[in-house]
């Protein structure tokens, strides 16, 4: 862990000195985990996240450095950047998955694009019970979408919990393997937004 | 004023830094003072401005409520809503632009011209001179202080070119601007400092021109914000033109197509609505009057409140299309939310009341003052950055995603909307054809799926690249949103360490020679500048005399003789009045009547001074 150029504290973060509160210059690009000086892993306790987030967005946010000029308030700026897009990587869980799968190499979405072989039944049959409700506008259409959605989450969570289990393991396997079940996860994530456009689009409170 | 000034000026005018709300229908300014924000108004008054223009044949263009006296008067040179011209091309106005008794066009930069007494004027400069007027008074207001730069609001739905705009028009007004602050977010502030309020709020802002709901939670002094959506082409101005269309169709009949679309008329039928619509605020029915001698009508006709919810009923469905996005977007359900406070005059229409309640499931909060509390909200974040408190901190969202158009017409997304910002991402492009020099970029923001049906922000050619195989260049283009919610992009092609050269040209913006010349143009015009800088300073004066005579009004009743005293309260109210003006010599010589006017309890403040003096009291004390 280095130490402070100004004051000599070690530092937590490569952002900021939480003794002295002198934003740091930082060479290169720093891991969400050390940029919000939490440990790397699948793991992260939420709760602490955000106490992070709110902690360093207090020491590096420009509102509190554009008295100290134009240099530190574009410090400012990129410090703060990074503490947001380190947290918003870290908040979701589909977004740390891919931050640890690209540092361990795994190839990209675009490099694999398959999904394990088994979900690809449940796919054809959610598609079909899709189409039926873009095709029909009937009362019972709320709750075949509610239904769905039901599926599709509960599908989501078990998908992401063996994916984590993978993860957190001494021996995570195969890469290709992980990013085919993180294919999964996106592709529901996919269909879930796809719903909700769905019901804004046939909410009944709509004025129409 | 005569030895007043001994009493009540110890200092020279000290520079402040303001909020300013650039409304739609007015604008606004506050400051912080003793741990608060205020209102800056003179004397009596509401501090607020009207946003209307008014180019006279002669002289500088007026602003404020005299600007708005004109409107029936002079129709062709009286100018509304201009808010709702920023950052925006001719085909994003459709409704705006109906109706509209002056021309506007569009320069071959995309940039919006409007023509007022021979000279062509873009919407930034217009909302300079309401920037400048505000700011003026403001000064006023306060003993003639220096405004030594100010928060400036605007729509949280406000994307980036129309953000650009505003920056522009503070520029043009030579106001440097410390921060742009969306105006839910401002109003949140001034909600939680107000009512100590605590948890999920959820900020619903219906003005004169724009729509804006958020989802903050507020923890701490921490002011966050979940999700925000929004239409910045709707509000209370669509209200008016419902009724005129109301209006317009009962007369059909009886007045002819020329009339109706006659600017007179228009302006007349326009300023009816809009009372109209306030007085069905409180009352169950309204007459509207007009009466228009030059053709003949003089038209009565009764609305109902009924009647005019049935016409708005869809502009306020889609305000609660918003509400449905946002809230998904937070993840919070109505049931967790904490408060509702609704902000902007148009909030208080009560079909607005009564569906926000509907949809929120709780009573909304309306015991601030809708019309003010985005301008006090804006005046305590500008404490905040001039490194007054740490006890608050505002972390915002970009309200719409950002990305470039990629190959078919696609788009690749850099940044998602509700993103907290500052934000960075850098993505990386490459080369598709063998020996390519350059790659175009087109700059998109909105959530639609095909670059045609978003917003281009701007475009960029990166130029330079020297020869290499088709993929093989890697071309980082890195988006940085500040905190003032602006973009910047910057590109650089990694391989080679060729510094390869962008410009962006902004679809709906001033070039840089563009402001240039504007701002040339601004120190041309500087005697005009000269006088209402002078108005400004002699107003301010009056204000000045105006709290020394209140302060000693007992001594003038006591002291006085009743001729001087008559004297003395006539030219106070005389000079008051005269503030409502902006004519420098109407000014000048209600100063200097005052000044005179004022003279007799001078000398007897003055007398009891010095006998305060000799008895051993000190100045204070007397």
């Amino acid at each position: 862990m280095s130490a402070c150029p100004d004051c000599g504290a070690a530092l937590q973060t490569p952002l900021v000195c939480e003794d002295c509160g002198a934003l740091q210059h930082i060479p290169g690009t720093p891991s969400p985990f050390e940029v919000l000086g939490l440990a790397s892993g699948w793991k992260v306790d939420t709760a602490e996240l955000g106490r992070s987030l709110l902690r360093l967005t207090r020491l590096t946010h420009p509102d509190f450095h554009g008295v100290h000029g134009a240099d530190a308030r574009e410090l400012a700026e990129r410090n703060t950047a990074l503490v947001n897009s380190a947290y918003s990587t870290l908040n979701d869980e589909v977004l740390r998955a891919e931050w640890l799968l690209a540092d361990m190499g795994a190839p990209s979405p675009d490099e694999e694009r398959q999904m394990p072989q088994q979900f690809l039944m449940e796919v054809l049959e959610w598609n079909e019970v899709l189409e039926e409700v873009r095709a029909k506008k009937d009362q019972d259409n709320h709750s075949r979408l509610e239904s769905l959605r039901t599926d599709l989450q509960a599908q989501r969570a078990t998908s992401l919990k063996q994916l984590g289990q993978r993860l957190e393991a001494a021996d995570r396997g195969d890469p290709q393997t992980l990013r085919q079940e993180l294919n999964t996860v996106r592709y529901l994530d996919r269909t879930l937004s796809e719903l909700d456009e769905l019901a804004l689009e046939q909410s009944p409170t709509r004025g129409d | 004023m005569g030895y007043i000034e001994l009493d009540v000026l110890d200092s020279a005018p000290r520079r402040i830094v303001i909020g300013i709300d650039l409304g739609t229908t007015n604008s606004l300014a506050a400051l912080w003072e003793d741990d608060r924000p205020v209102i800056l108004r003179q004397e009596g008054a509401s501090g607020i401005i009207p946003s209307v223009i008014n180019f006279p044949p002669q002289g500088a263009p007026i602003v404020g409520k005299q600007a708005r006296a004109q409107a029936v008067v002079d129709p062709q040179h009286t100018l509304f809503s201009v808010k709702r011209l920023l950052g925006r091309g001719l085909a994003d106005l459709n409704n705006d632009l109906q109706d509209l008794p002056y021309a506007i066009t569009e320069n071959e930069n995309g940039v919006l011209e409007i023509e007022m007494r021979g000279r062509k004027y873009t919407p930034p400069e217009l909302s300079a001179l309401i920037l400048r007027a505000t700011c003026d008074q403001a000064s006023a207001a306060f003993g003639n202080a220096e405004i030594a730069s100010a928060v400036i609001t605007v729509p949280a739905y406000f994307d980036d070119a129309q953000r650009q705009a505003t920056r522009d028009a503070a520029r043009l007004a030579g106001i440097e601007v410390l921060r742009i602050v969306n105006e839910p977010t401002a109003a949140s502030l001034a909600y939680g400092l107000d009512q100590k309020g605590e948890g999920t709020v959820a900020i619903y802002d219906l003005g004169g021109g724009t729509f804006d709901v958020s989802i903050l939670s507020i923890e701490g002094g921490v002011f966050r914000v979940l999700a925000t959506n929004g239409d910045t082409q709707l509000g209370g101005d669509d209200f008016d033109r419902e009724i005129v269309e109301m209006i317009r169709e009962d007369l059909a009949g009886d007045v002819s197509a020329e009339e109706l679309a006659d600017p007179a008329f228009l302006q007349a039928a326009r300023l009816a609505a809009e009372k109209c619509k306030i007085a069905l605020s409180s009352d169950p029915r309204h007459e509207i009057h007009l009466s228009l001698p030059d053709i003949g009508l003089n038209w009565r006709r009764r609305v109902t409140r009924e009647e005019f919810e049935e016409r708005i009923a869809p502009l306020v469905d889609r305000t609660m299309d918003c509400c449905r996005r946002a809230m998904a977007d937070s993840g919070v359900q109505p049931s967790e939310l904490d408060e509702v406070v609704l902000v902007g005059g148009s909030t208080r229409v009560p079909l607005v009341r009564a569906r926000t309640q509907e949809f929120f499931g709780r009573p909304p909060h309306t015991e601030l003052n809708p019309d003010e509390v985005v301008a006090l909200g804006a005046a305590a974040q500008a404490q905040v950055l001039m490194g007054g408190t740490r006890d608050i901190l505002l972390m915002d969202v970009t309200p719409l995603s950002l990305g470039l158009e990629t190959v078919g017409g696609a788009i690749s997304k850099l940044i998602e909307r509700n993103s907290t910002v500052p934000c960075s991402v850098t993505e990386g492009f490459t080369t598709y054809v063998d020996g390519q020099s350059g790659i175009d970029f087109n700059i998109v923001q909105g959530e639609r799926e095909m670059a045609a049906d978003c917003r281009s922000l701007g475009r960029f050619k990166l130029t330079g690249l020297p020869p290499m195989p088709a993929g093989m260049a890697r071309v980082a283009v890195c988006f940085h949103i500040d905190a003032n919610g602006l973009l910047t992009v910057t590109a650089k092609e990694e391989t080679s360490g060729v510094k390869a050269e962008i410009e962006v040209r902004p679809s709906h913006g001033l070039s840089e020679e563009e402001m240039e010349s504007m701002l040339q143009a601004g120190f041309d015009n500087a005697s005009d500048d000269f006088d209402r800088r002078r108005v400004a300073d002699l107003k301010a004066e009056i204000g000045t005399m105006l709290l020394a005579v209140k302060k000693n009004q007992a001594a003038a009743d006591e002291k006085l003789d009743p001729e001087s005293l008559k004297d003395l309260t006539d030219a106070s109210a005389r000079a008051s009045k005269a503030c409502d003006s902006d004519d420098l010599d109407e000014i000048r010589s209600a100063r200097d009547e005052f000044e005179q006017a004022s003279l007799p309890l001078a000398a007897v403040l003055m007398d009891h001074v010095v006998k305060g003096a000799i008895q051993g009291k000190s100045l204070d004390d007397v």
